[in-house]
């Protein structure tokens, strides 16, 4: 049977999309059935699901509702989402039997499906993933705040799945960046180098190839295959078969050779099959690499400097996708430290080495680790805020993340304008690791939902509900913030008045147009995350235009060697250095003060100017 | 800047007292310290001394919770003891000092 809209649903660069979320077949998880059941809760509906579209089937990877049973999933041609799918549009549908989208649709029927109502879900580039979609048994009328609700929840669902993504990436990064490591230490306490390179094969599979072959240079100059591995028996054996004889009358040909002789990877990212066997000169290679299967074909220089000491070429079978980048990154950096390790030996042996020698080739491999937590940053990226529009603010922002490789913090900064007025929230969630970042996500995204959809709501409500929320949803991380709401209308004449509350964070600075600086020091009430004894608590400031509202996470004050107070009274003192500033130079100059160049701890600086 | 923690009973309490900084590396010997003293059945309450606590960060805070929290479960009895200026500085400002009962040390600091 041919959909209406088929092209779409099976066009492959979606498909793979869906394939890459790894959503697929996979439990229910909290993040998600918090946004499906706030759907099918604040649009009084019975049923609401949050899926996924692949060719054949829609997954429902949340579901919320009575008497769905084990069901987890329908056909494609059954669902609704293949119109949302197809089209790439919302579908909102107010009498399902009576619709000319949908009164053919075998679920109106069959499952008494009388309205539906769904948006899109996007991934980070830019493919229909599936829907957040409810549904209801009555013929009802969508009002308007229905529809923008589930626009507004579906927003926080394709978030959440761009999160998912960018943490997948981050974690297989993270991986490679622990191999990087453990290379780093069994090249350090080993005597024999040339023992240790060899055995570089045997680290590098799987996680960057199928098999890997290191090669040194012998005192002539010339390769000599020193180490190899496969990760199946009957590949090890055809390896061993392979590297007997098959740099034999070579040189200058293949991408070993080309590697060795340009210092410089080579990368050869498909027919590596055909490419090797129009090179080898030996039969038993040749029969051997066929058998082997090769589909692309990395060889990376062992350097140090202008020096060549070897190559390690790593090999991904057919059907396996050439390495990413970071996978070639990753490989680089290993090359690296090979080759100064082998620099290392070659000076020592030669008995040239002095002490300054080998501290310099010891600091050439700590420098050459620093690059590595470029890769851990992607993920800090993707939770950066793009601050709105708002009429009654300007905004400015910025986000230094810690100095260590495995530091990714849960510092969070956002601003979301509602009907009624400006909601800014500064947060931190306890944790340097990914799983504290995730949280960050989830808490940002119900917040965001919470503060548009209530727009009435004091923080102090706000938080209380973000609090229930998190019990209910199990998120058991610790977490400050404070959240700060416009209140219209409700202050003297000329001045704007500002409710906020303090879950436990750092108080926010005031600095008034006439040049005061305060802080919104009032006792915090207690963090997210612990069992409550005490109502939470709202707080008034009534500003006057053009004051400036400056929200920080605690490692923009606080070190180890530093104490708070002593922190915040060095922020109150560059604030008053930096008056009349306008708001991006003012964020830099506090952080040009306060904060070194590697921070030990991430820090958020958030500033906003009532207009 | 590592952590020391000792226990110790005290009618029928067990007082967990920790030396040093109260971090992510150091935070498992808090919880799991108190993860032993919760599993005795003769002790009636947890007390963490934090007199000689130089640094606490947010993970060590967080491993603080986990300790009430687990005190909790367990219906145990929680306080902390005599918290050094600096630390006592970071609960008031985290608003988790209304959270417990916070005791003074008798011997360790003057009332």
């Amino acid at each position: 049977m041919t959909l209406p809209g088929a092209t779409r649903i099976s066009d492959p660069e979606r498909l793979r999309a869906v394939g890459e979320t790894r959503l697929l077949d996979t439990r229910p998880e909290a993040s998600f059935d918090s946004l499906a059941g706030l759907a099918a809760k604040l649009l009084n509906a019975p049923y609401a699901f949050l899926t996924l579209v692949d060719e054949h089937r829609s997954f429902w990877k949340s579901r919320v509702g009575d008497g769905l049973s084990g069901q987890t999933q329908n056909r494609v041609e059954e669902s609704f989402c293949q119109y949302v799918v197809a089209t790439g549009t919302p579908l909102i549908v107010g009498d399902a039997a009576n619709d000319p989208v949908t009164c053919d649709n075998p679920s109106v029927q069959a499952l008494g499906v009388a309205a539906w109502a769904g948006f899109p879900l996007w991934s980070a580039g830019g493919q229909v993933l599936g829907t957040l979609c409810v549904v209801d048994t009555q013929i009802r009328e969508w009002l308007p705040q229905d529809v923008e609700v589930l626009r507004v929840l579906s927003q926080a669902a394709s978030r959440e799945l761009a999160l998912r993504e960018t943490i997948a990436k981050a974690e297989l990064a993270n991986s490679k960046l622990n191999l990087l490591s453990d290379v780093g230490h069994a090249l350090a306490e080993t005597l024999d180098v040339r023992e240790a390179v060899a055995r570089l094969a045997r680290m590098v599979v799987p996680l960057l190839g199928d098999w890997s072959v290191v090669s040194v240079l012998d005192p002539d100059g010339r390769l000599v295959d020193r180490g190899w591995w496969h990760g199946e028996e009957p590949g090890l054996a055809l390896v061993h078969e392979f590297v007997q004889d098959r740099l034999s009358g070579l040189e200058g040909r293949g991408a070993t050779h080309r590697a060795k002789d340009s210092r410089q990877p080579v990368i050869v990212t498909e027919g590596a099959l055909e490419s090797g066997l129009a090179v080898l000169r030996s039969e038993r290679a040749k029969e051997a690499y066929r058998q082997l299967r090769p589909g692309s074909y990395a060889a990376f220089p062992l350097v140090a400097g202008d020096r060549v000491h070897g190559v390690m070429s790593v090999v991904r079978a057919q059907g396996r996708p050439p390495m990413t980048q970071v996978a070639i990154d990753v490989a680089t950096g290993i090359a690296t430290r090979a080759g100064l390790a082998l620099e290392n030996a070659r000076l020592y042996e030669a008995e040239r080495t002095t002490s300054e020698h080998l501290a310099k080739a010891n600091a050439q491999i700590l420098a050459s680790g620093r690059h590595d937590r470029a890769v851990a940053r992607a993920l800090q990226d993707a939770l950066l805020t793009t601050l709105p529009t708002s009429s009654e603010f300007e905004f400015a922002a910025r986000y230094l993340t810690a100095g260590g490789v495995d530091q990714v913090g849960g510092d969070f900064y956002d601003a979301i304008v509602s009907s009624r007025g400006t909601t800014l929230v500064i947060g931190d969630v306890c944790g340097h690791d990914i799983q504290a970042a995730a949280v960050m996500g989830q808490v940002r995204n119900m917040l965001r939902a919470f503060a548009w959809t209530h727009p009435e709501h004091t923080p102090a409500e706000l938080i209380s509900l973000l609090d229930q929320a998190s019990r209910d949803f199990q998120i058991n991380r610790l977490a400050t913030m404070a959240v700060l709401r416009t209140e219209p209308g409700a202050a003297d004449a000329g001045l704007r008045r500002l409710v906020w509350s303090n879950a436990g964070h750092l108080p926010p600075l005031v600095i008034a147009p006439d040049g005061e600086v305060d802080f919104l020091s009032a006792r915090p009430d207690h963090p997210l995350g612990v069992r409550p004894r005490l109502e939470r608590t709202n707080q008034v400031a009534d500003l006057a235009p053009g004051s400036v509202l400056l929200m920080y996470t605690d490692g923009l004050v606080e070190t180890r060697l530093r104490d708070v107070d002593t922190g915040l009274r060095l922020l109150a003192d560059s604030v008053r250095g930096l008056l009349g500033s306008d708001l991006d130079t003012l964020v830099e100059g506090v952080l040009g003060v306060l904060v070194d160049e590697e921070p030990a701890d991430d820090v958020a600086v958030f500033a906003a100017r009532l207009i | 800047m590592d952590l020391h923690v000792s226990s110790s009973a005290e009618a029928g309490r067990q007082v967990v007292t920790l030396t040093g900084s109260v971090d992510l590396a150091s935070r498992a010997l808090l919880t799991d310290a108190v993860k032993t003293a919760v599993a005795d059945s003769d002790v009636t309450g947890i007390v963490l001394d934090l007199s000689g606590v130089e640094f606490i960060d947010s993970t060590g805070l967080g491993a603080v919770v986990e300790s009430a929290g687990m005190a909790e479960d367990s219906s145990r009895n929680f306080a902390l003891r005599s918290p050094s200026p600096r630390v006592s500085r970071i609960l008031e400002l985290t608003g988790l000092a209304e959270q417990w009962t916070i005791e003074d040390g008798g011997e360790s600091r003057p009332a």
